[in-house]
């Protein structure tokens, strides 16, 4: 037994990457909206980067630690705190058994993961750990975690107290970052001024993950689409204003997707569509006109027009959106697409070994 | 042939829905699965498509790329933020690479050979039994007084041929039928019901089909099955699956209460 949830927070479920390989049966993918945030959290603690973790939304929950815990959040700011007093995102941290993780309200963002060392032992269903609500599939019993609920952690091979000792210390590396540095910038950002933690017990490692490698989250975010198939049966004025101006996130918006407000969308003659695929990003045009934006638990298939579809690696950023988030969209090619996504995994598996080098110094 | 997102191509074969399109359509899923590339994740069809769904990274041979002991060997054929421009020297692009092996499919293997592979496949009929009497099909007298019709030929006509499945979509377990008699064609209700149990068997407009879980609806429900449409418990986690035949046939609430399977509530 690892941790014992307190309050549940407003939303928070079990997530990894996914369930793949049964689209055909109608059953969604779902897994993490914000997947960067998700893997850069596993990576922090030494996990494989689809194991699966919390997902918080918008007000995060109170855990209490039933044993030593090694754990990292990453994602939007909750504020997280560990016996009320202030604890860093984006790194990872031992907590003791005893003591209490608050996290509250985002004050930027909207989702934010909770990995634990050794992942969350949890029986995956189909393949995956991911809760899909709607059918009660996977995750925590099919549902959202409540208070009272129970999580395990699996082995993570750590000595977390040799590594509290470690962090508490206040050392400093001295060693050059081995992970090409000549190519890119360092994935983790070292901690000169170290976190004030001895007192209580907790300890946070002296390194974090870089700024310069997380999506571009930020208040009115631009998220680059390519072209829906049925793009071009829209009125070019519509198409002009969906790639010009911005739109709003309505409250009508969950893990399904987002009903977005703004340009009218309108086609050109009136389009009888046969039921075709639809994926995650895809926006597809009602016949109101308002876009809808799919996300994670979206059917697998759709009969409306689909405009346009957000870049795999602009997904974290929709993930972080709530309502009354203002987005823009803009037009990329394919290949530029592709060449995002294999730019934030190669950053991912840099992390990675970044991380383990560190763990390995200890 | 168009991109879905960065992670998925769809064939689209033609433009209406037909039983000839549709073997085609399946045939060639088929033959992807049967002649799979590094990097596919899985293969879904509808009416008149092939959804090819594909790993990026895989194709772009970026598993090779992190070494045994965790380190990073620089890879010829991954972009790299100093060279953007990456592409031209490289192996083809991810999307690219993926579009001209199913191109490559489409050509090697001529239309008649994959229309033979799916004559070879056994017709698998599956017999689904529904209990169309009072409280399981609730709006039987409707589809009836429709077409002036009485139940028992409701009923008969419902059960009297095959269909096929087409596809599965809309929520887990859920098939799109194909063939129901026009004659008990049937609006959906102008106000849907707001719980429909799962199990309950449809009729909404010229379609029939099997809601698999409990929600929401608009299609006129006729009877109910006791069987789990939706089965994530088993190995095969859905009873239906795209290219089988189906027959309904009718039974009595008690056989209905003893068949009960573990339906998703």
């Amino acid at each position: 037994m690892s941790i014992r949830i307190r309050r549940a927070g407003m939303y928070t479920t079990v997530q990894d990457l996914g369930r793949y390989g049964y689209r055909g049966g109608g059953v969604p993918v779902s897994g993490a909206m914000d997947q960067f945030a998700l893997r850069a959290a596993n990576v922090l603690v030494g996990n494989a980067s689809g194991a699966a973790a919390l997902e918080l939304t918008m007000v995060g929950p109170e855990l209490e630690f039933l044993e030593a815990v090694m754990f990292a959040i990453c994602g939007a700011e909750m504020e997280p705190r560990i016996n009320g007093q202030k604890v860093p995102a984006w790194r990872p941290i031992i907590a003791q058994k005893g003591q209490f993780l608050e996290l509250s309200r985002a004050l930027d963002g909207c989702r934010s993961y909770i990995a634990l060392a050794g992942g969350i032992v949890i029986p995956p269903v189909m393949g995956s750990k991911s809760t899909y609500a709607r059918a009660r599939v996977g995750g925590f019993a099919g549902r959202a975690l409540r208070s009272g609920d129970i999580l395990q952690a699996g082995r993570s091979g750590f000595n977390l107290d040799s590594m509290v000792r470690s962090w508490s210390s206040g050392k400093r590396r001295t060693k050059p970052n081995l992970v090409m540095t000549d190519v890119r910038q360092s994935v983790l950002t070292e901690d000169v001024h170290g976190v004030q933690n001895c007192s209580v017990g907790w300890a946070a490692a002296p390194w974090y993950v870089s700024p310069a490698i997380r999506p571009a989250y930020r208040e009115k975010p631009e998220l680059r689409i390519i072209r829906g198939r049925e793009s071009k049966c829209f009125k070019q004025e519509c198409m002009d204003g969906f790639l010009s101006t911005s739109y709003r996130v309505s409250p009508q918006s969950d893990r399904m997707g987002y009903r977005l407000q703004g340009e009218q969308l309108e086609l050109v003659q009136p389009l009888e569509m046969i039921t075709e695929a639809a994926a995650p990003g895809t926006i597809q045009a009602p016949p109101d006109g308002q876009p809808i934006l799919l996300m994670s638990d979206c059917q697998t298939t759709g009969g409306y027009p689909r405009i346009a579809h957000v870049i795999s690696a602009d997904l974290p950023l929709a993930a972080q959106l709530k309502p009354g988030s203002m987005i823009r969209f803009r037009e990329v090619t394919l290949r530029e697409a592709h060449e995002q996504l294999l730019l934030r995994e190669m950053d991912l598996r840099l992390l990675q070994a970044g991380v383990r080098g560190r763990m390995a110094e200890l | 042939m168009y991109p879905l997102g960065d992670q998925a191509w769809v064939m689209r074969f033609g433009t209406a829905i037909s039983e000839e399109l549709y073997d085609l359509v399946s045939g060639f899923a088929a033959l992807i699965e049967r002649k799979p590339f590094v990097g596919l994740r899985e293969v879904m069809i509808t009416y008149t498509t092939v959804t090819v769904y594909y790993d990026p990274w895989e194709i772009a041979g970026g598993g090779a790329a992190l070494q045994a002991d965790g380190s990073l060997r620089q890879s010829a054929s991954l972009p790299t933020p100093h060279c953007p421009g990456a592409w031209e020297q490289t192996p083809t692009a991810p999307g690219d690479a993926v579009a001209e092996y199913l191109q490559g499919l489409l050509e090697e293997i001529g239309t008649e050979q994959v229309w033979a592979g799916t004559e070879e496949e056994a017709a698998n009929v599956i017999h689904i039994p529904v209990c169309y009497s009072g409280e399981y099909g609730p709006d039987l007298q409707t589809v009836a007084e429709h077409h002036g019709y009485s139940v028992d030929e409701v009923i008969e006509l419902h059960t009297n041929r095959e269909y096929r499945v087409y596809m599965l979509g809309f929520a887990p377990g859920f098939a799109y039928l194909g063939g129901m008699s026009e004659k008990l064609y049937a609006p959906r209700k102008a106000v849907p019901r707001v719980q429909i149990p799962a199990g309950s068997v449809g009729i909404g407009g010229l379609q029939t089909g099997i809601y698999p879980l409990e929600t929401p609806g608009g299609w006129n429900i006729i009877g109910r099955t006791p069987l789990a449409m939706f089965r994530p418990w088993d190995k095969q986690p859905t009873l239906l699956r795209a290219g089988d035949r189906v027959r309904f046939v009718a039974i009595g609430p008690q056989e209905f209460v003893r068949r009960l399977e573990g339906v998703m509530q």
